[in-house]
Protein backbone atom coordinates (compact mmCIF):
# COMPACT_ATOMS: atom_id res chain seq x y z
CA UNK A 1 0.00 0.00 0.00
CA UNK A 2 1.42 3.35 -1.02
CA UNK A 3 1.14 6.51 1.06
CA UNK A 4 -2.44 7.63 1.60
CA UNK A 5 -3.24 11.32 1.72
CA UNK A 6 -5.91 12.71 4.03
CA UNK A 7 -7.79 15.14 1.80
CA UNK A 8 -10.75 17.51 1.68
CA UNK A 9 -13.13 18.45 -1.10
CA UNK A 10 -12.12 22.08 -1.39
CA UNK A 11 -13.96 24.51 -3.62
CA UNK A 12 -14.45 28.25 -3.92
CA UNK A 13 -16.85 28.43 -1.00
CA UNK A 14 -16.36 30.65 2.03
CA UNK A 15 -17.70 28.18 4.58
CA UNK A 16 -15.70 25.21 3.29
CA UNK A 17 -12.56 27.34 3.35
CA UNK A 18 -13.36 28.68 6.83
CA UNK A 19 -13.82 25.15 8.12
CA UNK A 20 -10.63 23.96 6.42
CA UNK A 21 -8.40 26.89 7.31
CA UNK A 22 -7.32 25.63 10.76
CA UNK A 23 -6.51 22.25 9.20
CA UNK A 24 -4.46 23.97 6.49
CA UNK A 25 -2.61 25.95 9.16
CA UNK A 26 -1.84 22.78 11.12
CA UNK A 27 -0.55 21.13 7.90
CA UNK A 28 -3.07 18.33 8.37
CA UNK A 29 -4.56 18.49 4.89
CA UNK A 30 -2.33 16.48 2.59
CA UNK A 31 -4.25 16.93 -0.68
CA UNK A 32 -7.33 18.68 -2.04
CA UNK A 33 -10.01 17.57 -4.42
CA UNK A 34 -11.28 20.43 -6.59
CA UNK A 35 -14.53 20.28 -8.57
CA UNK A 36 -13.05 22.33 -11.37
CA UNK A 37 -16.23 22.47 -13.46
CA UNK A 38 -18.32 24.24 -10.84
CA UNK A 39 -16.59 27.49 -11.66
CA UNK A 40 -19.08 28.31 -14.41
CA UNK A 41 -20.90 30.30 -11.74
CA UNK A 42 -18.01 32.72 -11.36
CA UNK A 43 -17.02 35.60 -13.61
CA UNK A 44 -13.50 35.56 -12.27
CA UNK A 45 -11.49 33.19 -10.10
CA UNK A 46 -9.71 35.10 -7.31
CA UNK A 47 -5.94 34.91 -7.43
CA UNK A 48 -5.69 33.73 -3.82
CA UNK A 49 -7.80 30.66 -4.65
CA UNK A 50 -5.71 29.92 -7.74
CA UNK A 51 -2.63 30.25 -5.51
CA UNK A 52 -4.07 27.78 -3.03
CA UNK A 53 -4.83 25.26 -5.79
CA UNK A 54 -1.36 25.82 -7.24
CA UNK A 55 0.29 25.00 -3.91
CA UNK A 56 -1.24 21.53 -3.99
CA UNK A 57 -0.68 21.18 -7.73
CA UNK A 58 3.02 21.95 -7.29
CA UNK A 59 3.31 19.18 -4.71
CA UNK A 60 1.40 16.61 -6.80
CA UNK A 61 -1.41 16.75 -4.26
CA UNK A 62 -4.24 18.06 -6.44
CA UNK A 63 -7.04 15.87 -7.79
CA UNK A 64 -9.94 16.99 -9.98
CA UNK A 65 -13.54 15.85 -9.56
CA UNK A 66 -16.02 16.65 -12.35
CA UNK A 67 -19.69 17.21 -11.68
CA UNK A 68 -21.43 18.12 -14.93
CA UNK A 69 -20.00 16.04 -17.78
CA UNK A 70 -22.97 13.61 -17.76
CA UNK A 71 -20.98 10.60 -18.85
CA UNK A 72 -23.89 8.49 -20.10
CA UNK A 73 -26.00 11.02 -21.98
CA UNK A 74 -26.99 9.24 -25.18
CA UNK A 75 -26.56 12.40 -27.23
CA UNK A 76 -23.24 14.22 -27.45
CA UNK A 77 -23.63 17.91 -26.63
CA UNK A 78 -21.55 21.01 -27.38
CA UNK A 79 -21.43 21.61 -23.63
CA UNK A 80 -19.62 18.30 -23.19
CA UNK A 81 -17.01 19.37 -25.74
CA UNK A 82 -16.64 22.71 -23.93
CA UNK A 83 -16.19 20.77 -20.69
CA UNK A 84 -13.37 18.77 -22.26
CA UNK A 85 -11.78 21.90 -23.72
CA UNK A 86 -11.83 23.52 -20.30
CA UNK A 87 -10.35 20.43 -18.69
CA UNK A 88 -7.56 20.46 -21.26
CA UNK A 89 -6.77 24.11 -20.47
CA UNK A 90 -6.84 23.53 -16.72
CA UNK A 91 -4.66 20.44 -17.08
CA UNK A 92 -2.06 22.62 -18.77
CA UNK A 93 -2.26 25.14 -15.92
CA UNK A 94 -2.38 22.70 -12.98
CA UNK A 95 -1.00 19.24 -12.45
CA UNK A 96 -3.89 16.96 -11.56
CA UNK A 97 -2.79 13.67 -10.07
CA UNK A 98 -6.00 12.24 -11.47
CA UNK A 99 -9.42 13.27 -12.78
CA UNK A 100 -12.73 11.67 -11.84
CA UNK A 101 -16.38 11.91 -12.79
CA UNK A 102 -19.65 10.38 -11.65
CA UNK A 103 -21.49 7.36 -12.93
CA UNK A 104 -24.87 8.06 -14.55
CA UNK A 105 -26.46 10.78 -16.64
CA UNK A 106 -27.81 14.16 -15.66
CA UNK A 107 -31.54 14.72 -15.99
CA UNK A 108 -32.57 18.09 -17.36
CA UNK A 109 -32.00 19.79 -20.68
CA UNK A 110 -29.60 22.43 -19.39
CA UNK A 111 -26.00 21.30 -18.86
CA UNK A 112 -25.95 22.72 -15.35
CA UNK A 113 -29.41 21.67 -14.27
CA UNK A 114 -30.68 18.24 -13.32
CA UNK A 115 -29.64 15.34 -11.12
CA UNK A 116 -27.46 12.30 -11.65
CA UNK A 117 -29.47 9.16 -12.31
CA UNK A 118 -28.35 5.63 -13.16
CA UNK A 119 -28.56 3.94 -16.54
CA UNK A 120 -29.09 0.34 -17.63
CA UNK A 121 -26.01 -1.86 -17.85
CA UNK A 122 -25.81 -2.99 -21.47
CA UNK A 123 -23.16 -3.42 -24.14
CA UNK A 124 -24.30 -0.13 -25.68
CA UNK A 125 -24.07 1.88 -22.48
CA UNK A 126 -20.73 0.26 -21.75
CA UNK A 127 -19.43 1.40 -25.14
CA UNK A 128 -20.83 4.89 -24.58
CA UNK A 129 -19.20 5.24 -21.18
CA UNK A 130 -15.89 3.95 -22.49
CA UNK A 131 -15.98 6.48 -25.33
CA UNK A 132 -16.51 9.32 -22.87
CA UNK A 133 -13.76 8.14 -20.52
CA UNK A 134 -11.31 8.04 -23.43
CA UNK A 135 -12.17 11.66 -24.25
CA UNK A 136 -11.64 12.72 -20.65
CA UNK A 137 -8.27 10.99 -20.56
CA UNK A 138 -7.25 12.54 -23.88
CA UNK A 139 -8.05 15.95 -22.41
CA UNK A 140 -6.31 15.57 -19.05
CA UNK A 141 -3.49 13.12 -19.88
CA UNK A 142 -3.55 11.65 -16.40
CA UNK A 143 -5.27 8.73 -14.66
CA UNK A 144 -9.07 8.79 -14.94
CA UNK A 145 -11.62 7.30 -12.59
CA UNK A 146 -15.34 6.92 -11.90
CA UNK A 147 -17.26 7.20 -8.63
CA UNK A 148 -19.87 4.68 -7.55
CA UNK A 149 -23.39 6.13 -7.54
CA UNK A 150 -25.42 6.29 -4.34
CA UNK A 151 -28.72 5.97 -6.11
CA UNK A 152 -30.05 2.63 -7.35
CA UNK A 153 -33.55 1.65 -8.44
CA UNK A 154 -33.21 -1.96 -7.37
CA UNK A 155 -31.06 -4.37 -5.43
CA UNK A 156 -30.05 -6.01 -8.72
CA UNK A 157 -28.49 -2.72 -9.79
CA UNK A 158 -26.59 -2.49 -6.54
CA UNK A 159 -25.12 -5.95 -7.06
CA UNK A 160 -24.01 -5.22 -10.65
CA UNK A 161 -22.58 -1.76 -10.05
CA UNK A 162 -19.01 -2.69 -9.08
CA UNK A 163 -18.51 -5.04 -12.00
CA UNK A 164 -19.86 -2.49 -14.46
CA UNK A 165 -17.53 0.21 -13.10
CA UNK A 166 -14.66 -2.25 -13.51
CA UNK A 167 -15.52 -2.84 -17.17
CA UNK A 168 -15.91 0.89 -17.83
CA UNK A 169 -12.57 2.02 -16.46
CA UNK A 170 -10.72 -0.91 -18.01
CA UNK A 171 -10.67 0.91 -21.33
CA UNK A 172 -8.53 3.76 -19.94
CA UNK A 173 -6.56 1.69 -17.47
CA UNK A 174 -8.59 3.65 -14.97
CA UNK A 175 -9.64 3.36 -11.35
CA UNK A 176 -12.69 3.89 -9.17
CA UNK A 177 -13.63 6.17 -6.32
CA UNK A 178 -15.25 4.14 -3.61
CA UNK A 179 -17.68 6.53 -1.94
CA UNK A 180 -18.37 4.90 1.39
CA UNK A 181 -21.36 7.08 2.19
CA UNK A 182 -22.88 6.01 -1.11
CA UNK A 183 -22.33 2.41 -0.02
CA UNK A 184 -23.88 3.31 3.34
CA UNK A 185 -26.97 4.53 1.45
CA UNK A 186 -27.23 1.18 -0.33
CA UNK A 187 -26.64 -0.81 2.85
CA UNK A 188 -29.61 0.93 4.42
CA UNK A 189 -31.89 1.36 1.41
CA UNK A 190 -31.62 -2.26 0.27
CA UNK A 191 -30.88 -3.95 3.59
CA UNK A 192 -27.59 -5.49 2.48
CA UNK A 193 -24.54 -6.03 4.66
CA UNK A 194 -21.51 -3.84 3.96
CA UNK A 195 -19.29 -6.91 3.75
CA UNK A 196 -21.52 -8.35 1.04
CA UNK A 197 -21.55 -5.16 -1.05
CA UNK A 198 -17.89 -4.35 -0.78
CA UNK A 199 -16.74 -7.68 -2.18
CA UNK A 200 -18.68 -6.87 -5.35
CA UNK A 201 -16.37 -3.91 -6.08
CA UNK A 202 -12.95 -4.19 -7.77
CA UNK A 203 -11.04 -3.11 -4.68
CA UNK A 204 -7.71 -3.46 -6.48
CA UNK A 205 -8.86 -0.52 -8.62
CA UNK A 206 -9.74 1.84 -5.78
CA UNK A 207 -7.44 4.84 -5.86
CA UNK A 208 -9.68 7.19 -3.90
CA UNK A 209 -12.24 6.88 -1.12
CA UNK A 210 -14.89 9.44 -0.22
CA UNK A 211 -16.55 9.81 3.14
CA UNK A 212 -19.34 12.23 3.97
CA UNK A 213 -22.67 12.61 5.73
CA UNK A 214 -26.23 12.69 4.49
CA UNK A 215 -29.86 12.76 5.49
CA UNK A 216 -32.97 10.62 5.90
CA UNK A 217 -36.16 10.92 3.86
CA UNK A 218 -39.42 9.33 4.93
CA UNK A 219 -41.17 7.60 2.05
CA UNK A 220 -44.86 7.42 1.29
CA UNK A 221 -44.39 4.22 -0.70
CA UNK A 222 -43.59 2.22 2.45
CA UNK A 223 -44.85 3.98 5.59
CA UNK A 224 -42.23 3.92 8.31
CA UNK A 225 -39.33 3.28 5.95
CA UNK A 226 -36.66 5.92 5.58
CA UNK A 227 -34.36 6.33 2.59
CA UNK A 228 -30.78 7.41 3.11
CA UNK A 229 -29.72 10.21 0.77
CA UNK A 230 -26.24 11.40 -0.04
CA UNK A 231 -26.84 15.06 0.66
CA UNK A 232 -23.44 15.89 2.18
CA UNK A 233 -25.04 18.15 4.77
CA UNK A 234 -24.21 16.39 8.02
CA UNK A 235 -21.24 14.95 9.84
CA UNK A 236 -19.88 11.55 8.93
CA UNK A 237 -21.93 8.73 10.52
CA UNK A 238 -20.18 6.32 12.84
CA UNK A 239 -20.88 3.44 10.45
CA UNK A 240 -19.04 5.19 7.61
CA UNK A 241 -15.93 5.54 9.78
CA UNK A 242 -16.21 1.82 10.51
CA UNK A 243 -16.50 1.13 6.78
CA UNK A 244 -13.36 3.20 6.21
CA UNK A 245 -11.44 1.08 8.70
CA UNK A 246 -12.59 -2.07 6.91
CA UNK A 247 -12.00 -0.78 3.38
CA UNK A 248 -8.48 0.66 3.65
CA UNK A 249 -6.71 -2.68 4.14
CA UNK A 250 -8.61 -4.09 1.14
CA UNK A 251 -7.52 -1.37 -1.30
CA UNK A 252 -3.82 -1.84 -2.13
CA UNK A 253 -3.61 1.12 -4.50
CA UNK A 254 -5.53 3.62 -2.39
CA UNK A 255 -3.89 7.05 -2.53
CA UNK A 256 -6.48 9.65 -1.45
CA UNK A 257 -9.22 9.63 1.19
CA UNK A 258 -11.44 12.68 0.82
CA UNK A 259 -13.83 14.24 3.35
CA UNK A 260 -16.75 15.90 1.57
CA UNK A 261 -19.23 18.34 3.06
CA UNK A 262 -21.24 21.16 1.59
CA UNK A 263 -20.49 24.76 2.43
CA UNK A 264 -24.16 25.33 3.22
CA UNK A 265 -23.81 22.85 6.07
CA UNK A 266 -20.69 24.52 7.46
CA UNK A 267 -22.12 27.92 8.33
CA UNK A 268 -21.80 27.76 12.12
CA UNK A 269 -18.78 27.44 14.41
CA UNK A 270 -20.12 24.14 15.75
CA UNK A 271 -20.58 22.61 12.30
CA UNK A 272 -17.09 23.74 11.32
CA UNK A 273 -15.67 22.21 14.50
CA UNK A 274 -17.50 18.97 13.73
CA UNK A 275 -16.02 18.99 10.22
CA UNK A 276 -12.53 19.42 11.65
CA UNK A 277 -13.14 16.60 14.14
CA UNK A 278 -14.34 14.34 11.32
CA UNK A 279 -11.19 15.14 9.33
CA UNK A 280 -8.87 14.40 12.25
CA UNK A 281 -10.64 11.12 12.93
CA UNK A 282 -10.36 10.20 9.24
CA UNK A 283 -6.67 11.09 9.33
CA UNK A 284 -6.16 8.95 12.45
CA UNK A 285 -7.81 5.93 10.84
CA UNK A 286 -5.68 6.35 7.71
CA UNK A 287 -2.45 6.71 9.62
CA UNK A 288 -3.21 3.82 11.95
CA UNK A 289 -3.91 1.46 9.05
CA UNK A 290 -1.72 2.62 6.18
CA UNK A 291 1.55 1.70 7.79
CA UNK A 292 0.53 -1.83 8.63
CA UNK A 293 0.54 -3.01 5.04
CA UNK A 294 3.28 -3.44 2.44
CA UNK A 295 3.94 -0.73 -0.13
CA UNK A 296 2.40 -1.36 -3.56
CA UNK A 297 5.30 -1.92 -5.92
CA UNK A 298 3.60 -0.98 -9.18
CA UNK A 299 1.79 2.17 -10.27
CA UNK A 300 -1.19 0.66 -12.06
CA UNK A 301 -3.27 3.50 -13.48
CA UNK A 302 -0.98 5.19 -16.01
CA UNK A 303 -2.97 6.90 -18.80
CA UNK A 304 -3.15 5.30 -22.21
CA UNK A 305 -2.25 7.55 -25.15
CA UNK A 306 -4.47 8.73 -28.02
CA UNK A 307 -7.57 6.67 -27.49
CA UNK A 308 -10.68 8.56 -28.53
CA UNK A 309 -12.02 8.26 -32.10
CA UNK A 310 -12.77 11.58 -33.86
CA UNK A 311 -16.57 11.32 -33.71
CA UNK A 312 -18.18 10.84 -30.29
CA UNK A 313 -20.33 7.76 -29.98
CA UNK A 314 -24.04 8.42 -29.66
CA UNK A 315 -27.06 6.27 -28.85
CA UNK A 316 -30.26 7.93 -30.12
CA UNK A 317 -32.51 5.31 -28.52
CA UNK A 318 -30.91 5.82 -25.14
CA UNK A 319 -31.18 9.59 -25.56
CA UNK A 320 -34.89 9.31 -26.33
CA UNK A 321 -35.40 7.14 -23.25
CA UNK A 322 -33.42 9.55 -21.08
CA UNK A 323 -35.50 12.50 -22.26
CA UNK A 324 -38.68 10.61 -21.44
CA UNK A 325 -37.40 9.48 -18.05
CA UNK A 326 -36.24 12.97 -17.14
CA UNK A 327 -39.64 14.38 -18.05
CA UNK A 328 -41.45 11.72 -16.02
CA UNK A 329 -39.28 12.23 -12.93
CA UNK A 330 -39.48 16.00 -13.14
CA UNK A 331 -43.25 16.20 -13.62
CA UNK A 332 -44.86 13.21 -11.92
CA UNK A 333 -47.00 14.12 -8.94
CA UNK A 334 -46.79 10.71 -7.31
CA UNK A 335 -45.18 7.29 -7.56
CA UNK A 336 -48.33 5.81 -9.07
CA UNK A 337 -48.46 8.53 -11.70
CA UNK A 338 -44.77 8.00 -12.52
CA UNK A 339 -45.30 4.24 -12.74
CA UNK A 340 -48.17 4.70 -15.19
CA UNK A 341 -46.10 7.11 -17.28
CA UNK A 342 -43.18 4.66 -17.34
CA UNK A 343 -45.47 1.87 -18.49
CA UNK A 344 -46.58 3.93 -21.46
CA UNK A 345 -43.03 5.09 -22.29
CA UNK A 346 -40.25 3.64 -24.40
CA UNK A 347 -38.58 2.40 -21.21
CA UNK A 348 -41.18 -0.32 -20.74
CA UNK A 349 -39.87 -3.87 -21.23
CA UNK A 350 -36.32 -2.68 -21.90
CA UNK A 351 -32.95 -3.02 -20.21
CA UNK A 352 -34.03 -0.24 -17.84
CA UNK A 353 -36.16 -2.92 -16.14
CA UNK A 354 -38.58 -0.31 -14.82
CA UNK A 355 -40.84 -3.17 -13.79
CA UNK A 356 -38.30 -4.06 -11.06
CA UNK A 357 -37.81 -0.58 -9.66
CA UNK A 358 -38.51 -0.35 -5.93
CA UNK A 359 -41.40 2.12 -5.47
CA UNK A 360 -39.67 3.91 -2.59
CA UNK A 361 -36.59 4.45 -4.76
CA UNK A 362 -38.73 5.72 -7.64
CA UNK A 363 -40.20 8.15 -5.12
CA UNK A 364 -36.66 9.16 -4.18
CA UNK A 365 -35.69 9.62 -7.84
CA UNK A 366 -38.70 11.91 -8.30
CA UNK A 367 -37.60 13.95 -5.26
CA UNK A 368 -34.06 14.24 -6.55
CA UNK A 369 -35.04 15.16 -10.11
CA UNK A 370 -37.59 17.75 -9.01
CA UNK A 371 -35.15 19.22 -6.52
CA UNK A 372 -32.51 19.80 -9.16
CA UNK A 373 -34.49 20.50 -12.33
CA UNK A 374 -33.81 24.23 -12.00
CA UNK A 375 -30.19 23.81 -10.96
CA UNK A 376 -28.72 26.00 -8.24
CA UNK A 377 -31.52 28.48 -7.50
CA UNK B 1 1.14 19.52 3.69
CA UNK B 2 2.86 22.81 4.37
CA UNK B 3 1.33 25.78 2.58
CA UNK B 4 3.17 29.06 2.25
CA UNK B 5 2.24 31.66 4.84
CA UNK B 6 1.35 34.29 2.24
CA UNK B 7 -1.21 31.99 0.57
CA UNK B 8 -2.76 31.06 3.91
CA UNK B 9 -2.97 34.70 4.93
CA UNK B 10 -4.68 35.59 1.67
CA UNK B 11 -7.21 32.79 2.13
CA UNK B 12 -7.82 33.86 5.73
CA UNK B 13 -8.44 37.47 4.73
CA UNK B 14 -10.74 36.46 1.89
CA UNK B 15 -12.95 34.16 3.93
CA UNK B 16 -13.02 36.57 6.86
CA UNK B 17 -14.21 39.39 4.64
CA UNK B 18 -16.76 37.05 3.09
CA UNK B 19 -17.98 35.91 6.52
CA UNK B 20 -18.42 39.50 7.68
CA UNK B 21 -20.54 40.40 4.67
CA UNK B 22 -23.63 39.13 6.41
CA UNK B 23 -26.07 41.17 4.38
CA UNK B 24 -25.40 38.84 1.48
CA UNK B 25 -26.61 35.25 1.66
CA UNK B 26 -24.22 34.15 -1.05
CA UNK B 27 -21.42 31.76 -0.11
CA UNK B 28 -19.16 32.44 -3.06
CA UNK B 29 -16.11 34.62 -2.60
CA UNK B 30 -15.15 37.26 -5.14
CA UNK B 31 -11.76 38.35 -6.46
CA UNK B 32 -11.04 40.63 -3.53
CA UNK B 33 -12.69 38.55 -0.87
CA UNK B 34 -16.11 40.13 -1.36
CA UNK B 35 -19.22 38.06 -1.86
CA UNK B 36 -20.10 37.77 -5.50
CA UNK B 37 -23.44 38.90 -6.86
CA UNK B 38 -23.59 36.55 -9.83
CA UNK B 39 -23.49 33.31 -7.93
CA UNK B 40 -26.67 31.73 -6.60
CA UNK B 41 -26.68 30.32 -3.10
CA UNK B 42 -24.85 27.01 -3.16
CA UNK B 43 -27.12 24.16 -2.18
CA UNK B 44 -26.61 20.46 -1.84
CA UNK B 45 -24.26 19.11 -4.45
CA UNK B 46 -26.19 17.60 -7.37
CA UNK B 47 -23.30 15.29 -8.15
CA UNK B 48 -23.86 13.20 -5.09
CA UNK B 49 -26.42 10.85 -6.57
CA UNK B 50 -28.85 11.00 -3.71
CA UNK B 51 -28.63 14.72 -3.15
Amino acid sequence: MSEIYASVACNLDAHILQASLPLFEQEKIEAIEWSFDTLFKFDEIPAWFTDLVSEFSNHNRLIGHGVYFSLFSGKWSPAQQQWLDKLKRLSAEFRFDHITEHFGFMTGEDFHKGAPIGIPRTARTLALGQDRLRRIQDACQCPVGLENLAFSYSVDEVKKHGEFLDQLVETVNGFIILDLHNVYCQVHNFDIAFDDIIKLYPLNKVREIHISGGSWQQTEAIPGKSVRRDTHDESVPEAVFEFLGKAIPECPYLKFVVLEQLGTALDTPSSQAAFQADFLRMDYIIKSLAHGYPQAAVYPFAPLPGLAPPVPLEDPDLHKQQVQLSRILETAGSVSEATAMLQSSDLRNTAWEVEKWAPYMLETAISIAQKWKDGFV
Amino acid sequence: MKISKSVLQAVAVAVTVAALTTACTDNAVGPNGEKTSKTKTLDNCPACGMG
